[in-house]
């Protein structure tokens, strides 16, 4: 999950748009394609991204912070790292109107802002795109679980922890602790007292 | 890489970095949400952080049988490996009973997902089963799933047995405001009582006594009504739908036999798919413009009207495009009025499905009469029996060989319009060489002007040979004669 070298530069790489550097902090929301508001995210290392607007409030951590008004310059995100970011910010604008979360939205609107925020059933490509999101190994998963529990996220959660569950589905107890790299905090005698109260759930 | 990884620590005692450290206990449960809830249970004994995660869950699954039986030894005892431990099930019911106590009076969530219970005989315990599911309807359950049937039982119904009388509270106003979908198997609901369920998307009743008009009343107690499943249902007389079920999409009736007064379907304004599989009845479909897809599998009978109902029903459905018809459909729609063609001239179906056939003599003058029906037919995909199946086929397919060879020709010798101009696509599904099969592709090869693909799926079967034996059968049409130059024609 290094990003090496990466600075404001390389974001052009991973966003649509490039972000506008040096902005003043006292601007409106900048106008992205198509006269959308948009916003900067910046990385713990620097990079910039920008983001539709009605795209980042899918994350309850970004909402509060632009309507607290922290949306107007690059908003700085230090524990998230720019390959991170980038994939947050990707799988927002492939749930754009996503049905599953997008309810949330509803209720938030304020002045017609969400009004082209039209729910739309997920297709297969926005599926597959969610399969693909999470198709990487365990330390990147938590990496990507750990954006979505601090952002706040339902559909970055729902689609992380879903990956995480079929990691260990099926495993034993033993397997998923070694997966989890959990440690067994349990007496032994607690254990086999707990093992024997679900014992059917171990058939 | 700021302030994310440092806060994984590495525990001291065995070198592992555990990498729940910086995450809250609701992401744990959120992830357990996505297991089996037997599974999620199971998690509790991860260590002290796990052990009431579950217990958070919103999506709970209480199933009788992963107490009584583990499924290692179910498949055992089905198949005969393993004798049916009587013992094994009355302690293993006395840990359900207990753990579905313990667990509705511990769980303290809001709001419940979904709720499933699967208890056996529950006449028994009734008192405890009522207050169970009442309970839950309580906490604004969204989808109900009750099945109290036997699973050991071979015969799951016979009649009045095992009847569960639902709590009060499904018939109460929080069911109304909260439930999205019910799934009822073997308990005795009685629709009058049903208050309206206005929230109510999907409705699944199985194995239930609903008496005379009932399922009338019923979906008149469901105003956004849009799937709508009735399997082996009992008493019940007819089955109308009425435009009072103005959102419904989908109606599948699944043996529900007998029905004396039939399935009528009368201005129901979304209707899209309509699903039977039973005996021949009465069938009525009165503006239903909306009806894209239709799927009919009937029951062997030897009615004498079953030609002419089935011909009935077929004019009928003349708004759908995707038509799926079953051998029976095919064998005695020819008998009654033109052996060769429908009468109606406004039928629009474009995909044509024929499932469980034979494409044997006594099925050529039914898929010739559809086939000539459908001028617009595009694609026409064949899943095909095994002969035994059929009820008139006893005797050896080889016999009548040479009368199938003729009736294809018959069918030749009046036009089928969409095998002029619309025909592209032909798919066989357990193809496995018989001369039947190969006598139909080489009528439709010669025939399809218009045809772009064939894709044959070989599937040998013990008593047919091998796969070689059957891919060497279907590449014989390779060789056959072509009305479209541009057919591609994949066997796999």
């Amino acid at each position: 999950m290094s990003s090496g070298d990466s600075g404001p530069s390389s974001s052009k790489q991973l966003v649509q748009q490039p972000a506008a550097a040096g902005r003043s902090p006292n601007q409106p929301p900048l106008l992205g394609a198509g006269g959308r508001k948009v916003i900067v995210l910046k990385s713990g290392d620097e990079e910039e991204f920008e983001v539709d607007l009605l795209d980042a409030m899918q994350s309850r951590t970004l909402r509060r912070a632009i309507e607290d008004g922290c949306g107007d310059g690059p908003m700085p995100l230090p524990n998230l790292t720019g390959p991170v970011l980038a994939k947050v910010v990707e799988l927002f604008r492939r749930h754009r109107g996503d049905p599953r979360w997008a309810d949330e939205l509803q209720e938030t609107e304020k002045e017609g802002m969400f009004k082209d925020y039209a729910p739309q059933k997920p297709t297969a490509e926005v599926k597959g795109f969610d399969r693909e999101f999470v198709s990487v190994d365990r330390d990147a998963l938590f990496d990507l679980l750990r954006a979505a529990n601090f952002l706040e996220a339902p559909g970055l959660l729902d689609v992380t922890c879903d990956a995480a569950a079929d990691a260990v589905m099926n495993m034993t107890v033993e397997e998923v602790r070694e997966y989890f790299g959990l440690v067994n905090d349990y007496t032994p005698e607690e254990e086999a007292a707990l093992r024997k109260q679900h014992e059917w759930a171990f058939q | 890489m700021a302030n994310l990884s440092p806060s994984t620590k590495v525990s001291k005692k065995q070198g592992v970095v555990d990498l729940f450290d910086a995450l809250p206990d609701d992401l744990i449960a959120h992830i357990i949400s996505f297991l089996p809830f037997k599974e999620a249970v199971r998690s509790s004994c991860l260590g002290r952080r796990w052990r009431y995660r579950w217990l958070e869950l919103r999506r709970i699954d209480l199933d009788e049988s992963h107490f009584t039986q583990s499924e290692m030894r179910q498949l055992l005892e089905l198949d005969g490996l393993q004798p049916f431990d009587y013992g094994l099930r009355l302690s293993g019911r006395r840990h359900f009973l207990d753990f579905v106590s313990r667990f509705v009076a511990r769980y303290a969530e809001p709001q419940v997902e979904s709720f499933r219970l699967a208890f056996s005989n529950p006449k028994e315990h009734a008192d405890k089963v009522r207050a169970w599911v009442g309970a839950m309807v309580a906490l604004k359950v969204e989808n109900l799933e009750l099945d109290l049937t036997d699973p050991d039982e071979e015969e799951p119904f016979e009649g009045n047995y095992g009847y569960l009388d639902l709590p009060e509270e499904v018939y109460g106003e929080l069911a109304g405001r909260w439930l999205r979908t019910m799934t009822l198997t073997g308990c005795d609901v009685q629709p009058e009582r049903l208050g309206a369920l206005h929230a109510l998307r999907v409705l699944s009743l199985s194995r239930i006594a609903i008496a005379r008009d009932g399922v009338e009343k019923l979906t008149a107690s469901c105003p956004l009504l849009e799937e709508l499943y009735l399997d082996h249902l009992t008493d019940t007389e007819e089955i109308t739908i009425t435009s009072a079920s103005r959102r419904l999409r989908v109606l599948d009736i699944n043996e529900c036999d007998p029905i004396p007064y039939g399935v009528r379907l009368i201005q129901v304004p979304a209707l899209e798919l309509f699903r039977y599989m039973g005996f021949t009845g009465n069938f009525v479909v009165d503006t239903v413009n909306t009806l894209e897809e239709a799927e009919l599998y009937f029951i062997w009978d030897d009615s004498d009207d079953a030609s002419e109902l089935l011909r009935d029903l077929l004019e009928d459905l003349n708004m759908v495009t995707s038509l799926t018809v079953c051998s029976f459909l095919l064998q005695v729609v020819p008998f009654a009025d033109n052996p060769w063609q429908l009468s109606s001239s406004k039928n629009k179906v474009k995909h044509l499905t024929l499932d469980g056939v034979t494409l044997l003599k006594d099925e050529i003058q039914g898929i010739g009469l559809l086939m000539r029906s459908y001028p617009q037919l595009t694609s026409l995909s064949i899943i095909l029996s095994d002969t035994k199946l059929r009820p008139s086929g006893n005797g050896q397919p080889s016999d009548e060989e040479a009368d199938v060879e003729g009736s294809w020709e018959e069918q030749s010798g009046v036009p089928i319009p969409c095998l002029v101009d619309h025909l592209q696509y032909v798919t066989i599904e357990n193809f496995t060489g018989h001369q039947s099969q190969l006598k139909f592709m080489k009528f439709i090869l010669k025939s399809a002007k218009a045809l772009l693909a064939v894709h044959i799926y070989v599937d040998p079967t013990p008593t047919t040979g091998t796969l070689e034996c059957c891919l060497e059968e279907a590449r014989k049409m390779l060789g056959y004669e072509k009305a479209s130059e541009v057919v591609m024609i994949t066997i796999s």
